[in-house]
Parts: structure tokens; sequence; C-alpha cells
């Protein structure tokens, strides 16, 4: 399969996708009742995007094509009471964050799909273990090479959309020490990490031809890649991203990227270099285990600084851009996070704290999402 | 060695009655192993299987002294397994999904009215029908709670049939009572003393059901119930309560049901309870179905067989009735609807119990139900916890 024509879609529209959880009313464990999810909403006739995931007890949730900030809450908001209703006909929760709490992964059902059993017979145990939750966010470009431009001056501020989003503390009824350990179970994939710094779509094409030559992918949908291009929808995909425990916050996060890619759009900024690459891993690293806390290295100024700084700073400096979006709201409300370190990881782990059963954890996560 | 002396020997060891029990227990535990591992089919059709041909092949190892020690074993697992039904009941869905609400009349309407007419048509005369119409509304708790607990099933047909039964099995109990009271003796003051017993019963139990799950709720808060020492406090409270029931004369079934119902909808924060309470109360559940299996009479196959197995029919269509009635609105797909009519034919041996306890005061009322109901007991419980099983194994929500 070759790669497809990168369709042309209107610059800086944005879609978010939303994978979540589905437990059980009793103990609050995921349960398998994806298929008995879409089965209730198909017979309400209801408009919108839900699809099911690799595992059972997931489903994914798609806006549309969103201009700004509101449009993007107006439709995860429909999208989260429609399946909230369905839950309750069901009795069963719905619930943000990047990892389930205390489900163990050797219990997962795959989706009774041909590409999910697929999937899992090739990765096998890893299949199982990618019951994880995630957000994707993506943003139009009006043509391929600009999508790769921007794809790779986003790389830069990928620790910030991990430590907003983080909201994956506990795996496997353990605290992990991690902000995001969600992200950890996607390393474990051999096509993960990084698109190849390419700087136009005819040299990614030959990339993706090699690629698909060597036998090792078939298409796009192979490389786990943090930030990757979706050449069908016109658009790159950020995709390192923990569900949020509330709509709220993800529409945020959303017009965050909006808005930074905004400027790295019409300002640019800089232009990305292969050094620029050095620093990205342990960038990440250093989200994902400390969250807001974490140090980022610029990668060239060697400057050390505290992520939940370095996003202040971004903040200010392409806060015109979130204006003319209408995002400047969101970003109103991500600055009291940053500043009050009340990311959604923080708030489990307090939560633990006071009631030190996992599953009410779990439950409570339920109630935050239909808030 | 001279043939006197044989005997003797061997009627030493027929006379020691914890031997042939333990024996008898030991061989029902190794069929159910064999029938799990082997065959797949739940291990409580091995223990009743095992039970039967200990007991029912005449070696009588259960020497007549032991029963009523036994009785009371059974009866305290049977309250575990109640109380446990009743910590998945989650009124809030009912709430949620009016269908559930329809199906559960549905279910108990037409089974009582289905299995009433049966009987009479068969030719029991109309309190003795009313009484196999009530005693036939309830499902199996045991045979459900244990099939559901031992394959970790979890999904919509295993949380509707724990409900399901749930409900039934109170709508059977009180059923039952308020017939009972209507027996023919009692002709004139008949319903006044009617409603006053099944009142009795009803706000007694909700009473108990109320006080234990409060004592419960409180103990949960001093000790960890997820660990031994927890386990056993609320084991040993378990058995206080049915101490009292005992001296109240109230069947032990409703109040565990209504307690487990209750703690589970005082308090959102989720139950964790180790299973049957942990292995004490593991044991006694399994003591549960190979005393049922040794207590089979064959003989009521004869005398109730036909009427049973007529009623059986009738039970399970009017269940499919009651399920497929309302599963349009019950999002429900017409695969998990049969698995969960499936899921609901067991006839359960509760009836037994609270027939037994009947029976103390009015055998006149008991007597002619019995075989029917043995007969009926014990052909459900030879095959209804494998199609539970199977039902459950088909609607994915088994993790075995």
């Amino acid at each position: 399969m070759s790669l497809a024509p990168f369709a042309s879609s209107r610059a800086l529209t944005f879609g978010v996708e939303l994978e979540l959880q589905i437990v059980n009313g009793n103990d609050y464990d995921l349960v398998g009742s994806a298929a008995d999810v879409l089965r209730v909403l198909a017979a309400r006739k209801f408009e919108g995007d839900v699809k099911p995931e690799i595992t059972a007890s997931m489903i994914e949730i798609a806006t549309g094509i969103c201009e700004h900030y509101e449009d993007a809450v107006s439709q995860l908001n429909t999208l989260r009471d429609a399946l909230v209703s369905a839950a309750e006909a069901l009795d069963v929760g719905i619930a943000g964050g990047g990892t389930h709490a205390f489900q163990k992964w050797h219990e997962r059902q795959i989706f009774d799909a041909p590409r999910f059993q697929q999937l899992s017979s090739l990765y096998g145990y890893l299949a199982k273990q990618f019951t994880i939750f995630g957000q994707h966010v993506h943003i139009g470009c009006p043509a391929p090479d600009e999508a790769l431009s921007l794809l790779h001056c986003l790389s830069r501020y990928i620790p910030h959309f991990i430590a907003l989003s983080a909201s994956s503390p506990f795996v496997q009824g353990a605290d992990t020490g991690f902000s995001s350990a969600r992200l950890n179970s996607v390393f474990a994939f051999p096509l993960s990490g990084r698109a190849p710094l390419v700087s136009n779509w005819d040299e990614f094409a030959r990339y993706f031809d090699k690629m698909t030559g060597t036998g090792v992918v078939k298409g796009m949908k192979d490389f786990y890649w943090d930030i990757r291009p979706k050449p069908e929808y016109g658009t790159i995909e950020v995709r390192v991203m923990d569900t949020p425990l509330t709509v709220g916050r993800a529409a945020e996060i959303a017009a965050y990227i909006q808005s930074v890619a905004r400027w790295l759009m019409v300002e640019r900024p800089f232009r990305t270099v292969e050094d620029d690459y050095l620093v990205y891993s342990f960038n990440r690293f250093q989200a994902c285990r400390f969250g807001l806390e974490g140090v980022v290295v610029d990668p060239r100024s060697h400057e050390h600084r505290p992520i939940a700084e370095d996003i202040l700073a971004t903040m200010d400096r392409i806060e015109q851009h979130a204006i003319e979006l209408r995002a400047d709201g969101a970003l109103r409300n991500l600055r009291e996070v940053v500043k009050n370190d009340a990311g959604d990881a923080n708030w489990l782990r307090r939560l633990h704290a006071q009631e030190q059963l996992l599953p009410e954890v779990v439950r409570q996560q339920c109630l935050r999402w239909r808030s | 060695m001279d043939t006197s002396k044989t005997l003797a020997a061997w009627q030493f060891i027929a006379d020691q009655p914890m031997l042939w029990l333990a024996l008898g227990t030991l061989a029902a535990l190794l069929a159910g192993e064999v029938f799990w591992r082997v065959l797949r089919l739940p291990r409580i059709t091995g223990y009743t299987v095992g039970g039967m041909l200990v007991g029912g092949a005449g070696f009588g190892w259960v020497p007549s002294t032991l029963t009523p020690t036994l009785d009371i074993l059974t009866d305290i697992a049977l309250a575990l397994l109640l109380f446990e039904l009743g910590t998945r009941v989650r009124l809030h869905w009912f709430r949620a999904n009016k269908s559930l609400i329809l199906c559960s009349v549905l279910d108990c309407t037409l089974t009582f009215v289905a299995c009433a007419l049966v009987a009479s048509s068969l030719g029991m005369k109309g309190v003795h029908a009313l009484l196999i119409g009530a005693l036939a509304v309830g499902t199996s708790p045991a045979i459900v709670v244990r099939i559901a607990m031992e394959t970790r099933a979890q999904g919509q047909v295993t949380e509707r049939m724990l409900s399901l039964t749930a409900i039934n099995t109170i709508v059977s109990i009180v059923l039952v009572k308020l017939i009972a009271g209507f027996a023919p003796q009692d002709v004139g003051l008949g319903w006044v003393r009617a409603l006053g017993n099944a009142a009795y019963l009803l706000l007694g139990s909700l009473l108990a059901g109320a006080l234990m799950a409060y004592a419960f709720s409180r103990l949960r808060r001093f000790a960890n119930l997820a660990e031994e020492h927890g386990v056993a406090l609320l084991f040993a409270l378990l058995l206080v309560f049915f101490a009292l029931m005992h001296i109240a004369a109230l069947p032990p079934l409703l109040p565990p049901l209504i307690a487990g119902i209750v703690l589970r909808n005082a308090n959102p924060r989720p139950l964790l309870l180790p299973r049957h309470f942990g292995t004490a109360g593991g044991l006694l559940v399994i003591l549960l179905f190979i005393l049922n299996g040794v207590q089979i009479q064959w003989e009521s196959l004869f005398v109730g067989g036909i009427l049973a197995i007529a009623l059986i029919a009738a039970r399970t269509l009017a269940k499919f009735g009651a399920v497929f009635g309302s599963a349009a609105r019950a999002a429900l797909s017409m695969r998990q609807a049969a698995a969960l009519s499936v899921t609901l034919t067991p006839f359960s041996a509760t009836a037994l119990v609270l027939a037994s306890y009947l029976g103390l005061n009015d055998r006149a009322l008991i007597d002619p139900v019995l075989p029917t109901l043995l007969a009926a007991v014990l052909i459900s419980e030879l095959i209804c916890p494998i199609l539970v099983q199977l039902a459950l194994r088909h609607s994915n929500e088994t993790q075995e």
C-alpha cells in the first residue's frame, strides 16, 4: 500500500479523539461492554462518532472538525452526555484517565474485529497491555510540507502536552511514581517514538515506501509515533496525551495545541534540525515521570528549566495567537492548573491518599467524568 | 480370619459416621475437580453428582444424628450466598433502566401464573397449585451466585441475572408466606392472619436486614474486610444474626438478602468482600452443594416427575417470555436475551428450605407439593448449573 495523497484541510482547524474506560458498577474494574454501549447508542439514533478500540473495555469518541475552543467544548459535551446516558442504562461507568488504576492486563479481551485480532496475534501481550487511554488532537494543515514542518516544530512542545494531560499514575494496582505511566506502554512498540526528520512530502513518501518495502509496515497506522501525519484528513495528529479526567480539560489542551500551532505556522520562530532531537527522549521522560514538576532542556541554549515555567513562558509568547483563535479562555484555565500544580495525576494521587481504595478512586473518576 | 470377626470389623467401620462423612466429602470434591478440569463443567455439578452417588447409593453415610447440624451448616451457606447476591443489586440501575422493572414484573407474574395453571391442570388442588406457583417464581440464588463467582463472570447478562434473581427470590418468599396464610384450615380469619404473617415476615426481615447491614457497615470502618481477621469478624457477625433469626422463627433467607441490598445501596463506596467470606464460607458453600446431592431422593422423580417436568417447561417459557417481552427496550441483544433467559431457569432449592420452614407448622400444606418440588429441584440441580455456565460463556462474560 502506498502513501495516501495528503488531503488539504483548513489550516488550524482541529479535531479531538478521546479513548475512554468502561468499568463495571460493582468493583469498578474494566468490563468488556463496548459492544453494549455501541448498541444502545445505535438504537438511540445518536449522531456522533463513537468507535470500538482494541480491547472490549475501551471506547473512543471523536469530534468533527472544530474551528474554535467552544466548538470542541460543545461537541465533547454532547458526546459525553450521550455516552453517560447509555452507560447508565447498562449500569456501567465511563471514566477518563490514561490508565485504569488496577485492571489486570491479562484479563482483557481483544475486541471482536479483524484488525484488532490481527494486531493481537502480531504483538501478543503488548496488545493487551495497550489497554491505555489517550487523547489525540488533529491539527489541520493546508499542504503536506507545512504539515511536516509543523510536526517537527511541535515536537519540542511534547513535554507540555504530556504534563498538562498526565492522568495515569496508577498501573496494575500500584503507584508507578510517574505522572503519565501510560506512555511507557506505547514505548514498548517497535515503531514508537518520533517521525524521521524529513523536510518535504516527497522525501517522506520515499521513506514510507522503503519501510513498506521491508514488509515491516503496511500503512500509517502501523507507526506509533508521538506525532504522525494523517494524509487522509490533511492533518497531523498529536498522540502523546493521556485522556484527561474531564472533557473540559481535553478541550483546553486541544486549544493550547492549536494556539502553539498557530504561532509556529504564522511566525515560524525556528526551523527544526536533527540536533533538536538530542534532548527529545530525555524531555519526554521528564514530563512522563514528574509531570509539571519535570525539567526540560532547551536543545539550543541547553538551559534546564521546569516544565511548568516553560509552559507559562510559552503561553505568554503565544497569547496574541490564542486571542485570535478565541482560545484565551482555555489558556487562562490551564495557567491556573500549571500554577497550582493541579493536574489530574495529582488529583488522583490525593484522592487515593484520602480513600486508600483504588476502586473508590475509579468510582470518583466516573463521577468527575460526568461533571 | 473367621467370618464373624470380619463382620464385626466391618460393622465397626460402618459405625464410624465421621469417617464416612469425610470420605463422602472427599469423593464429592474430587468429582467436582473432574467435572471442572476434564469436562469444563461447573464444579458444583460435580459436587452434587458426587454427593448424590454416595448418598443415593444407599450407603447412608450421613447418620441421622448429624442431619440437624448439617442442615444448619447448609442454611448458613445459603444465607451467605443470599447476602452476596444482595450486594450485587444496584437499585439505582432499576431507576435508570425501567425495562428492568418491567422484566422483573413480567418474570414474577408470568412464572407464578404459568406454574400455578400447570399445577392445577395436572390435578393439584387450589392452594397447593398456588403454592407451587409461588415457589417456582424464584431462581436459585445458590446456583447463579456460585457460577458467577466461579467463572468470575461480569457483564450485562451476569449483572441482570443476579439482580433479577434477587428480586424474584424476595417475591417468591413473600408470595409463599401469603399463600401459606390462606391455607384451608384458616378460612374465616384467613386473610387477616395471612396478611399478618406476611407482614411479620416482611417487616421482621427488613428490620433484621437493615440491622445487619448497619452492623456490617460499622465493622467495615473498624476492620479491613479484605484481610483474614476482618473476614473472621464478618463471619462471626453473620453467625450471630443467623442465630437471632433462628430464635425469631424467621426463615434465614430474606434478612441476609436484604442486608446485602441495603449495604450495597446505602453507601456508594465499592464493597470488596472476599468471595463467600473467605475459605470458611467457601467450604460451607461447597458443603451445601454436596449435601444437596446427598439429600436427593430418586423416588421423588417417580412421584413428582411428570408434574415437575411440566412445571419446568412452563417456567422456562415464562422466563423467556419475561426477558424477550422486555428486551426491545432493555438494551440487550437477542443473543444476550436468550442467555439471560437460560440463566433464570434454575429452580430454587431455596424453595425447599422455605417449604421445610412452613412444614414445621403445617404438614398438610407442604406434603402434597413436596414430591413435585423435590423432583423439580433435583432435575434443576443436575442440569441448570451447566446451562447457566454455558449461557455466560456464550455471552463472553466469563473469565475462565
